[in-house]
């Protein structure tokens, strides 16, 4: 009885002990399942600029290029051997392209000569000294990315594209039997244990790959007795569900490498930028030597601090590969004497163009939520162009700096913003937010909603040039005293920024010079509601209430909104929303979503052609005429300066035939920065695009416009040759029949008189 | 003596009388925009895709070009036909009016355009 109790208890605890191992087993196995099945890692959407197009007449420099081949992480050889190099040849620059796909089509790697001459690229020949027939582009810079909480990063690897070297060398250093145990190895644990005891002290590991990544991936780094028995039982569980090839891929993953800040740098794809700058593909056997050592001690190999013990480390897996004939001896010792050429410390900044990133966001955030956008590895290819970025914030630093001496305060600095978008596409190039180029405070450029003084005038000036049947170019507007009484409150009585009026002037006039009291006497004839009605075709929206004061510009929008405005006015009334992205992708290249160019026509053509021209004369002869003499290039640009009351803000909106383009300068607080439109924001204007390419405005005529000469003083028809006459563009349907007499001295003095003024 | 001067008071005359201020231009002050080497095999490319019904893979290459030379009439145009070919009939129509835009003297292109918009209308009714 009392044997059989025994018994009866023995298989009691036994039965229960299988149970209870069995449940555990199975916990262990839902874990695995759960984790490894799904998403296994947050990984960080990644940014990439535009590519850069090569092609023969293109206007850029030897040193821009370089600049974007310093950016792509190129290497300057004197031969070249492998992708990803250059060497200059006097004006010729020889390049090994990088293969790349792209989501419009993939570029091979090749080998290309550009040739330059002054700005330009004026031949690009084959490695044979051939003409290319197709367009050539260079693969898009990294720009950023999007990281999650836990700041990981790490570039996926799929196991069929990595270097057998690599795969070779990892299994030889880390875990030979990798492909013949069962996800535990007994025998290495022995071995480690003996060589242990020896030495006194942990000098070798018994754990096997997958045991490896099963500790970093599912478990702790506690060291407990209980942490090791479930991750042998773990290995051999993974080992039963998945495939070799499967947990190789992972372990290549999710190994961490390295330290970025506070970013923990995982896996070896990631890591060959961190340390190399390249993809896994173009390392040298050396350098996977190098990086397969790493596993063992991230930071006690850093090769940045401790060069010497790095080099040991990789001097001991080449022996090692000697050993088990994966490598000669003369090849090993070839790469044993060479130093390990690491990139220098990158920069602390995870993202390069944080208001460029922010935008990207923004415009994601209908499609993405921010914690997809933290975890699912998308590609998102935008239009940034970082030379034009660089130029941009180096500028600004530059004239802000200038400009500290004459007017900034230390308690409120002078601040600014500057947002650039190609014509056409609407592309937005670049963009900064204010002083602080690498760290994203507060985003100036998207959120700094200030008065714009007198860029809302052209709104204006289109609303009455959209009634030809009363306004033309050189229609007589008042600009004398004007006092606005209200039906309710005070009074107004607008001033010109000169204190004086001027009479009658051309309507052109009126705006190149900005004056404000003929500008809220015209404003207040055509009807505020249909300025509005103006204004909401140009993307501004007008939610409060509305003014006359609204006429001077006293509605508070952001630079962002402010390049909306003129991005339409310079693209002949077509409205092609700004964006910042192309497409997005996962991290499989497969294509998520598109943002293909849109156009939809807001203005006439007529309108748009008259108000572009008029914007032209601001430049000619108005408030932006100093415009010319600061640009380098004899190009015909557009635009029109803004200051604000006590001269709070100084803007600048501004078009070339392919470049729009905003600047703001102004204080957080509000203070008086002593600057009007065009000392401060305009040169900050001309500067930049001094560094970019810039053409000409198209001022061809659409068919509804006819050049006529007109009486300036009558607004009749006139002779061509009568010095009353200007030729000036009008409707040809509502051009003046009536031809009015030749000479007039009041008309040749006043004309005089409106250009002097 | 006398007739010399009054050929010179006439010639100085009437150049006084012609010479107008120009204060509005009517065309670009620089030379015409430049050739782009590629482009025509690019155009070649989007021509290809649409024979092929492959009108997503033209508008991406139309697109590429665009972002190089945005003010392309010929782009606009095979963009327009591209979103025609779509069922997008109205931003066919918008692409064919920024083309007609661009096309400045090129009477073939804005026929073409022309004929493309009436599709267009035609089409969405």
């Amino acid at each position: 009885m009392k044997v059989k109790t025994i018994k009866n208890i023995i298989l009691l605890s036994v039965v229960t002990g299988v149970v209870f191992f069995l449940v555990y087993l199975n916990t262990l196995d839902q874990k695995i399942q759960r984790l490894f099945d799904g998403a296994r890692w947050e990984v960080p959407s990644r940014v990439y600029a535009r590519p850069l197009e090569l092609y023969e007449g293109k206007s850029l420099s030897r040193s821009e290029l370089l600049t974007e081949l310093k950016l792509l992480n190129y290497r300057k050889v004197n031969s070249l051997n492998t992708p990803g190099e250059y060497f200059i040849d006097g004006n010729k620059v020889i390049i090994f392209s990088r293969k790349f796909d792209y989501p419009d089509g993939s570029e091979p790697q090749q080998i290309f000569q550009i040739f330059f001459e002054k700005s330009k690229i004026t031949q690009i020949l084959n490695r044979n000294g051939k003409n290319f027939k197709k367009l050539l582009r260079l693969e898009p810079a990294f720009i950023g990315g999007i990281y999650p909480k836990k700041l990981e990063d790490r570039v996926l690897v799929n196991i069929n594209k990595v270097p057998s070297f690599l795969l070779e060398t990892l299994i030889a250093v880390e875990d030979r039997k990798f492909y013949s145990h069962a996800g535990v190895s007994f025998l290495s644990i022995i071995r480690a244990a003996i060589a242990n005891i020896k030495a006194g002290s942990r000098v070798q590991g018994g754990s096997t790959l997958t045991q490896q990544l099963v500790k970093n991936f599912f478990l702790s780094n506690e060291k407990t007795f209980m942490r090791k028995i479930n991750e042998a039982f773990m290995a051999i569980i993974l080992e039963i569900r998945y495939a070799k090839d499967e947990i190789l891929e992972a372990y290549l993953n999710e190994v961490y490498l390295g330290q970025q800040g506070r970013l923990a740098i995982h896996g070896f794809g990631l890591a060959s930028y961190f340390y190399f700058a390249k993809p896994l593909e173009e390392l040298s056997k050396g350098e996977i030597a190098f990086m397969v050592g790493l596993v063992k001690g991230p930071s006690y190999y850093d090769p940045r601090r401790f060069p010497d013990r790095a080099k040991t480390r990789r001097n001991i897996v080449l022996s090692t590969l000697v050993e088990i004939n994966l490598m000669s001896d003369e090849e090993a010792k070839k790469y044993q004497i060479q130093a390990i050429k690491v990139q220098s410390k990158k920069t602390s900044a995870l993202v390069l163009y944080p208001a460029f990133i922010d935008l990207v966001k923004r415009q994601l955030k209908s499609n993405y939520p921010e914690e997809v956008l933290k975890s699912e590895g998308l590609i998102i290819y935008t239009g940034l162009d970082p030379i034009l970025q660089k130029n941009a914030e180096k500028t600004l630093l530059k004239q802000l700096k200038h400009l500290d001496k004459n007017v900034g305060s230390i308690d409120d600095p002078l601040q600014a913003a500057i947002i650039i978008a190609e014509n056409g596409t609407g592309e937005v190039q670049a963009i900064v937010g204010g002083r602080q180029t690498k760290s994203l405070g507060f985003n100036r450029a998207l959120d700094a909603r200030r008065p714009i003084g007198s860029l809302v005038k052209p709104a204006v000036y289109l609303t009455a040039l959209s009634r030809p049947e009363e306004y033309n170019l050189v229609s007589l507007i008042d600009d004398s005293r004007f006092i606005y009484r209200p039906e309710f409150g005070d009074e107004w009585v607008p001033k010109n920024y000169d204190g004086l009026y001027h009479g009658e002037v051309p309507l052109y006039i009126a705006l190149a010079s900005s004056y404000n009291v003929a500008t809220v006497r015209l404003g207040l004839n055509l009807g505020l509601e249909n300025v509005v009605a103006t204004l909401k075709k140009l993307d501004i929206e007008i939610d409060s209430e509305i003014y006359p004061s609204l006429l001077l510009g006293s509605i508070d929008i952001t630079p962002l909104e402010v390049l909306k405005m003129y991005h339409i006015i310079s693209s002949d009334g077509f409205d092609t929303p700004l964006q910042a992205i192309r497409w997005v992708t996962n991290s499989d290249g497969e294509v998520k979503n598109r943002y293909p160019v849109h156009t939809i026509q807001k203005l006439k053509p007529e309108p748009a052609y008259l108000i572009k021209q008029a914007l032209n004369q601001v430049v000619s002869l108005g408030t932006a005429r100093k415009l010319p003499h600061l640009l380098k290039s004899e190009v015909s640009v557009a635009g029109k300066t803004g200051t604000t009351n006590d001269l709070k803000d100084s803007w600048f909106a501004g078009f070339t035939a392919n470049k729009t383009a905003v600047v703001w300068i102004g204080t957080d607080q509000n203070s008086t920065t002593g600057l009007t439109g065009s000392s401060g924001a305009m040169r900050v204007w001309a500067d930049i695009m001094n560094q970019t390419t810039i053409r000409s405005i198209d001022l061809k005529p659409p068919p509804g416009i006819i050049f006529l000469p007109i009486n300036i003083e009558n607004g009749l028809l006139s002779k061509k040759n009568c010095s009353s006459a200007m030729i000036i563009p009008i409707y040809k349907d509502y051009s003046p029949k009536k031809e009015a007499k030749c000479f007039s001295a009041r008309s040749k003095k006043n004309f005089s008189n409106w250009l002097n003024r | 003596m006398k007739i010399t001067l009054t050929i010179l008071l006439l010639v100085l005359y009437s150049s006084c009388a012609t010479h107008k201020p120009q204060v509005f231009k009517t065309e670009k002050t620089e030379e015409p925009a430049q050739q782009i080497s590629g482009l025509s095999y690019l155009i070649d490319e989007i021509d290809l895709a649409i024979q092929r019904n492959r009108f997503d893979r033209a508008a991406e290459i139309a697109q590429r070009g665009l972002r190089i030379t945005p003010d392309n009439a010929v782009l606009w145009q095979r963009l327009a036909l591209v979103e025609l070919k779509l069922g997008n009939y109205a931003q066919a129509e918008q692409n064919a009016l920024r083309s007609i835009r661009f096309s400045s003297e090129n009477r073939e292109l804005i026929g073409i355009n022309n004929h493309l918009i009436a599709e267009a209308r035609a089409l969405s009714d």
